[in-house]
């Protein structure tokens, strides 16, 4: 690389030592402030502190580094300057696509499968984008005449830092200036090579992936029957910072166009940046950004200066890397006034809201502008700020911009029409919430830049562009081919089975029953994951279904039931095997062993009589959301207790806002474990509803209804969106939702564990019940051996690791979902506060066994709530009351089941 | 087809019955025009709680999504499509045929038998499928017809409303006119089709759109096993459950999904009503 | 077999028209239908080979089942009002707009018929008598300062009832109101104008000595629907009030069957709550359609 060999030259002329920590200050263009050539290895948690001293400039500061082979998450370094506040970088990986032969692997049926990815680090170059005093990250940082330091810190994984450079922020030549010092356009013979966008010789993230577009025979390779992996990127291709690099060779010196065949149609009209790097460097300023417009099909997209004319590039005979690196571009900066602006209009809203309530009276006039103060002047710098980052838009003369400055303009009339009528607030309350999410969902898209390739042509100045799209009638027939097809192909099974295939059904669960949805795209994950991992290995056929759990029971009455099911609710776990359709898991050789991979409380629900019939998938729990910026202002602390808990209560509900307890049964079960009560006897044959932790607990769970006056039904993402309950005890599904449905308080809010009981110790007991679903063998299986073998895999690290990896690249974070799997958990994207919480919470976790008659001890319980809490009667009788009636169920059931009981 | 002035109506009347008819009628159809509204929403306005009855940014986004989340698809949609549409118009032909075919005997005509049949039909309209479904699996099973076609037909061809409905009709055509035929010679099927079946079009219509609606919004999804065999309802909704941010393409789904049974219905509802003015049935 | 003979050749026709249907009809719902009642007498679970147990299950829903009892006095309570109500509605609703021009009724027919059309989407509904204080009504009778906490509509055993009703009723336009609307028009036009002539003065008297007469077939057809939807009323209640209903408040027989064989896998039990249902749902129909023959023949 000649930027490396630059460096060289300037260390050698300014006759530094190998090993140094400090350069003389002059000012050169490039300072190497930091050499270690044989790398010196900053572990996790580990600091290194570079100072330097530089003269008055902005200067962006580079790191040469690389990564330790092994781990799987993108490791990321804390870089903070002169003691300011410290950012947290990814300091990617390189990763490569295994490849067999000239593309992926295929299988039996001749559809090509995801590849797998493998590391291959070296050292890499990374200009680390810090924010400056507006905190932008395009700019680099200004630094004053003096001395400076840099401080490294390795928050998640350990990387090899090599040299540390800080660059004075030039200026890269324009396209022009360009021409003229490559010696001017020579003619070039014609060439023209078309290159796969999939088979990328590099990438920096795994989530970039390769995956398919069927739909047309517009994406090259394509094939009416046949998967082809066809395509590259998407929206796992969309974050600062992420880079797809390629290899394409010229036979001869000249000048060449690159041509990239892009689609972008993942976030509507938005203008998506890439960064060109030719062999590592940025040859002319317009590489710096290239922009690439929305678009619904594949486009076609060449290098061009600002005024659109095409712009070859010089390159020598032989081989060159392109690489394309996501990038803010000229729109980080209006990004940031953006956010600042919405973290204002947010707390302006909860101050409203605190007066008048989220359905105000629209008779009446409240006088905001006298209760808050700075209230119009704030709206009205507001309504400029934005205006100013509108104008910006404009200037970019595209048909996003018109969107989003369209959606800006609203956006600051009603701004400014509260400014000119105070009165106007509490009347558009609803529509200024909208407006706040729409600014906020407005600033998520614009920060995501996903981009889909499917290829890139290098051809010669002088060649046609070739921008040939499929017909009507080309598409057509692609179409009824593929239509046509389907009557012949399997998509289920793996490996082209029959008969003799395992069966696998993964079932269908809304994500109000589990806290975790699967659906199609989930079935489509593990066909793909059994293909690639599991049949390679052990060549079992398998089948896969998406199939709803309620057909289980039908399925096996006729003989028709699948060998294996994934992702049944406990609750249909456990009728199954108390009717004998289930096998005892303690028949798997190595039991023992996948029974350390999950906490014991997971597999309580899985379990009766000392039998497991079934293995965890995913572990939902309770947790405490709680909006940050809230309760700073009202200087609360997140309670590690109840009564912390209750204190918090009593002051938000003097100040008008309220906490949110989700009605649940788990509440209930919560403050019965961590008063050390059970919910059965340890041989079920009862419940202990009757006993004294039990009526304790059901007290205290109607108390926070009846004498607490917490809600006892609310919306809950609204009412946390909007601040008035700024703090919610609920399930996993609550954590989804407020990804998706709340994004303009992203960032404001975080999730600790649940209040629990102090110990003598000092501990907090802090157990609470979960809701587990799990894997099963049914009774009725064909191969005991191979399903075990299936389950095996399944539930490992790995699998269930790759599994959640490949939910979030399709959905974002709105898939993540808490896994039974130990350490599944730490190799997901949870940020590393969420991740500590989760952590404590789940070692936490209890859980209340099974019986026959949970179906009844769940309405019970909830028919007594509501006793309590609508007829306010006391809560003592009516828990003896449902008490003893489910104790009579279930010794009904008992002796139904031949289970005993009297 | 000129409007004789009836003596029993006055146009005060008539104009009262229009704005009261019109007010209910919107009422009652306010929670479609929420769904239909709901597919026009950006994942902004999908959550909102209290729902908004208008949209403030109306975009088709979610339509898009709808043929992005195709691209991925491993069976092409035509071929959802084309299982929806095959056994809706199987489903919703055959059975009228043979309902009004087994109606007219019914009617019309007496054989050793009627009266215990008259009634299993009638019984057979009050039994709940809930129970039945079970066996009926099981049925299906046995002769081998699960993730068929025959699976997602048959049950729609095994109800006994459609005979009921087409047997109350078919009573009303008058004995004058079968008997007129007959002495001029047709033989029963050439009765049956030429003469009594245009006379109880109106009925032939409704039970069409019944039945239509209700094959075309079938999930079925307890008889299919395999992806090729599933109908819409079913993709959209294992489309759905897969995460909350499908949210807006289940509602635009569902929209598409409502447009067919909207079609045909204002189709057949029009012919309905366009029929029986020419009824002349006295002859 | 010499009758069997003589029976095809003068029948031969007939069953013939009839068999097409007859015989799917058999397979995969008579068949089906014995199955239900069979297993009525039996402690079926789903999963393992049932046993014959006799009139245990019946005994037992008379004798021993509190929730049964509750269950049929909604079912009742519900088919009582929502089942005349709804019947007389779509009924009146029909002859109303029989009067209009064509665009008006179809219009009209679509908006009345589109919750049966489109599938019922409870969404509104679920807002509007929201527990939440933000809910419409809630909200409505809190601004008003009608009442200071949020009714719990749906989950309190006091209210939902009146909930699963009104929404019952709204639904209540289905086939039956359909083949009302396809009846109106199939009258004959000269019975309207002889009685015009014949001193008919308003439209009640039209309705009553003119269009009630000739509407016998409609009439059933309506009654048939009425009776097997309005003693089926389930859905609904679980959509709107949760399955179960605090206290089973609003649980009917419908859902005590659907709680026995989905989340009891008692399917012997349920068959058996099955057959009564039936049996109520039958009785019903026969004293109706006595009163429906009887007073269009009059």
């Amino acid at each position: 690389m000649k930027y490396i060999a630059r460096l060289l030259i300037v260390c050698i002329l300014i006759q530094t030592f190998a090993i140094s920590f400090t350069v003389g200050a002059e000012e050169s263009a490039n300072q190497v402030i930091y050499n270690n050539a044989s790398g010196y290895t900053l572990s996790e948690g580990a600091e290194l502190e570079v100072g330097f001293s530089s003269a008055d400039i902005t200067a962006y500061i580079e790191l040469e580094y690389s990564t330790v082979a092994g781990g799987t998450t993108t490791p990321q370094i804390g870089v903070s300057v002169d003691d300011g506040a410290q950012t947290v970088l990814d300091a990617p990986r390189v990763w490569q696509n295994v490849v067999e032969g000239e593309r992926f692997k295929t299988d039996d049926m001749g559809n090509e499968q995801v590849p797998s990815q493998k590391e291959a680090s070296r050292k890499q170059y990374m200009r680390l984008l810090l924010p400056d005093s507006n905190g932008n990250t395009e700019n680099g940082i200004e630094l004053n005449g003096g001395s400076h330091t840099v401080k490294f810190e390795a928050v998640r994984e350990s990387i090899v830092v090599y040299k540390v450079v800080c660059t004075k922020v030039g200026k890269e030549p324009a396209y022009d200036e360009y021409v003229k010092a490559m010696g001017g356009k020579t003619a070039t013979d014609k060439y023209s090579a078309t290159y796969e966008a999939e088979l990328s010789s590099a990438k920096s993230h795994p989530e970039i992936i390769v995956t398919y577009d069927r739909l047309t025979p517009n994406v090259t390779p394509n094939d009416p029957v046949k998967i082809i992996q066809n395509i590259i990127g998407g929206t796992g291709y969309s974050m600062p910072g992420q880079w797809v690099e390629w290899t394409v060779s010229v036979p001869k010196d000249g000048w060449y166009m690159l041509d990239f065949k892009y689609r972008q149609n993942a976030s509507p009209g938005q203008i998506v940046r890439r960064q060109l790097y030719i062999d590592g460097e940025i040859r002319f300023s317009d590489c710096l950004e290239m922009k690439f417009p929305a678009t619904n099909s594949f486009e076609v997209l060449s290098l061009s200066t600002a005024d659109g004319k095409e712009a070859p590039i010089f390159l020598s005979a032989g081989d060159h890397t392109v690489r394309l690196k996501v990038v803010l571009g000229s729109v980080g900066n209006s990004l940031q006034t953006l956010k600042q602006t919405v973290i204002k209009l947010n707390q302006l809203y909860t101050k409203i809201v605190l007066i008048v309530g989220e359905n105000p009276d629209s008779y009446r006039d409240y006088d905001l502008e006298d209760h808050i103060d700075g209230l119009l002047e704030d709206f009205d710098s507001c309504a400029k700020e934005i205006e100013a980052v509108a104008k910006n838009f404009e200037a970019e003369a595209d048909e996003n911009a018109t969107n989003n400055t369209a959606q800006m303009s609203q956006i600051v009339r009603l701004l400014k029409g509260f400014v000119k009528q105070p009165r106007d607030i509490a009347v558009e309350l609803d529509n200024f919430r909208a407006q706040i999410n729409t600014l906020a969902s407005l600033i998520a898209s614009i920060s995501t830049q996903p981009l889909e390739l499917d290829s890139i042509t290098v051809r010669s100045a002088d060649t046609e562009k070739s921008v040939e799209k499929s017909g009507f009638f080309s598409v057509l027939a692609f179409r009824v081919k593929s239509f046509l097809a389907s009557f012949a192909s399997d998509y289920n099974s793996i490996s082209g089975s029959g008969k003799s295939a395992m069966n696998v059904w993964v079932t269908t669960n809304a994500i109000d029953a589990m806290g975790f949805s699967t659906g199609r795209d989930q079935a489509q994950i593990i066909t793909q994951l059994v293909k690639e991992d599991f049949y390679n290995k052990t060549k079992i056929p398998v089948n896969i279904s998406l199939m709803d759990s309620s057909v289980i029971l039908q399925a096996l009455v006729s003989g028709k039931g699948p060998d294996v099911a994934l992702f049944v609710p406990e609750t249909i776990l456990a009728n199954l095997y108390y009717r004998n359709a289930l096998i005892d898991l303690h028949e798997m050789d190595n039991y023992d062993e996948i029974e350390k991979r999950f906490y014991p409380s997971s597999l309580i629900s899985l379990s009766y009589n000392g039998k497991t019939f079934a293995l965890p998938e995913v572990q939902s729990y309770n947790m405490l959301y709680y909006r940050t910026d809230i309760l700073a202002e009202y200087g609360l602390e997140v309670p590690k207790t109840w009564d912390d808990f209750y204190n918090m209560l009593t002051k938000l509900q003097k100040a008008g806002l309220q906490v949110g307890v989700a009605e649940s049964q788990s509440i209930f079960e919560t403050l019965l474990f961590q008063r050390n009560g059970k919910v059965y006897k340890d041989d079920l044959s009862a419940t202990l509803l009757s006993s004294k932790e039990s009526v304790e607990a059901f007290a205290e769970w109607t108390n926070l209804y009846t004498k607490q006056g917490v809600p006892v039904a609310f919306d809950a993402l609204n009412r946390f969106r909007s601040g008035e309950i700024p703090i919610v005890i609920s399930s996993t599904s609550f954590y989804n939702s407020l990804s998706v449905g709340a994004v303009e308080i992203d960032g404001l809010w975080d999730i600790a564990p649940i209040p629990g009981v102090k110990s003598e110790d000092g501990s907090i007991n802090r157990s609470e019940s979960c809701n587990v679903s799990g894997a099963t063998v049914l009774h009725s299986v064909k191969n005991k051996q191979n399903a075990f073998k299936f389950l095996d895999w399944w539930t490992s690290d790995e699998t269930q690791t790759r599994f959640a990896f490949e939910c979030e690249i399709r959905f974002g974070v709105s898939a993540r979902y808490f896994p039974a799997n130990i350490n599944t958990l730490g190799e997901m994207s949870w940020s590393l506060s969420e991740r500590d919480a989760l952590e404590t919470q789940r070692k936490a976790v209890n859980d209340v066994p099974q019986s026959p008659a949970t179906y009844f001890l769940n309405r019970n319980l909830s028919n007594a709530f509501r006793r309590v809490v609508y007829d306010y009667e006391n809560p003592r009788d009516v828990i003896y009351r449902y008490g003893k009636d489910t104790d009579n169920e279930l010794q009904r059931k008992l002796k139904e089941l031949k289970l005993g009981g009297k | 087809m000129r409007k004789k002035k009836r003596t029993t109506r006055s146009g005060f009347g008539n104009a009262i019955a229009a704005i009261f008819l019109l007010l209910m009628g919107v009422f009652i159809a306010l929670p479609i025009y929420y769904s239909i509204i709901n597919a026009f929403k950006p994942t902004s306005e999908l959550f909102l709680f209290p729902p908004r009855f208008v949209v403030y940014e109306p975009t088709f986004q979610n339509f898009l999504n709808v043929v992005r989340v195709q691209s991925q698809s491993l069976v092409p949609v035509e071929r959802y499509l084309f299982n929806s549409v095959f056994i809706t118009i199987v489903g919703t032909a055959g059975y009228v045929l043979i309902a009004s075919m087994a109606a007219y005997p019914m009617a019309k005509r007496n054989f050793p038998g009627k009266k215990v049949i008259y009634y299993i039909v009638v019984f057979a309209i009050l039994f709940r499928p809930e129970v039945t479904s079970l066996p009926q699996y099981m049925m299906m099973s046995k002769f081998n017809m699960l993730d068929t076609y025959w699976a997602l037909i048959f049950p729609l061809l095994a109800t006994s409303f459609g005979v009921f409905l087409m047997m109350q009709f078919m009573s009303t055509v008058p004995d004058e006119i079968l008997e007129a035929a007959r002495i001029d010679g047709a033989g029963e099927k050439y009765t049956f089709f030429h003469i009594v079946l245009p006379t109880v079009k109106p009925a032939l219509l409704t039970l069409t759109i019944f039945n239509f609606v209700s094959a075309w919004s079938t999930a079925g999804s307890q008889f299919t096993y395999s992806e090729t065999m599933k109908l819409l309802p079913t993709m959209l909704s294992q489309i759905s459950t897969g995460s909350i941010m499908r949210a807006g393409v289940t509602a635009a789904g569902t929209v598409l999904l409502m447009l067919p049974s909207i079609i045909v219905f204002a189709v057949c509802q029009g012919s309905v009503i366009e029929t029986m003015t020419h009824s002349g049935i006295k002859s | 077999m010499e009758t069997v003979k003589k029976l095809f050749k003068k029948y031969g026709n007939d069953y013939f028209f009839l068999s097409f249907w007859l015989i799917i009809f058999t397979v995969f719902t008579l068949v089906p239908i014995g199955f239900a009642v069979g297993y009525s007498f039996t402690n079926f679970d789903m999963v393992q080979t049932p046993s014959f147990v006799g009139l245990s299950n019946y005994l037992r829903m008379f004798l021993d089942d509190d929730i049964f009892i509750k269950a049929f006095m909604n079912t009742m309570l519900f088919a009582v009002i929502t089942g005349p109500l709804g019947y007389i509605m779509s009924f009146v609703v029909g002859w109303l707009i029989n009067d209009l021009n064509r665009m008006t009724r179809t219009v009209l027919t679509f908006l009345f018929y589109s919750p049966t059309l489109l599938g019922s989407s409870y969404m509104m509904w679920l807002y509007l008598f929201s527990n939440d204080s933000y809910g419409l009504l809630n909200s409505w009778l809190i601004n008003f300062g009608f009442i200071k906490d949020p009714v719990q509509w749906l989950t309190d055993p006091d209210f939902n009832i009146y909930v699963v009703i009104v929404v019952v009723l709204w639904g209540s336009m289905g086939a039956g109101f359909l083949s009302f609307v396809a009846g109106f028009q199939s009258l004959n036009k000269s019975y309207f104008e002889a009685g015009a002539i014949d001193g008919i003065r308003n439209r009640w008297q039209e309705l009553w000595y003119i269009t009630l007469p000739q509407m016998g077939p409609q009439l059933l057809i309506g009654a048939v629907l009425t009776i097997s939807g309005s003693f089926a009323i389930g859905s609904q209640c679980i959509a709107l009030t949760g399955f179960p209903s605090t206290d089973y408040s609003t649980h009917t027989l419908l859902l005590h069957i659907q709680d026995y064989s989905a989340n009891r896998l008692e399917m012997g039990y349920a068959s058996a709550i099955a057959v009564v249902l039936f049996v109520i749902m039958i009785l019903s129909w026969l004293i109706i359609n006595k009163a429906i023959k009887t007073f269009s023949h009059d």
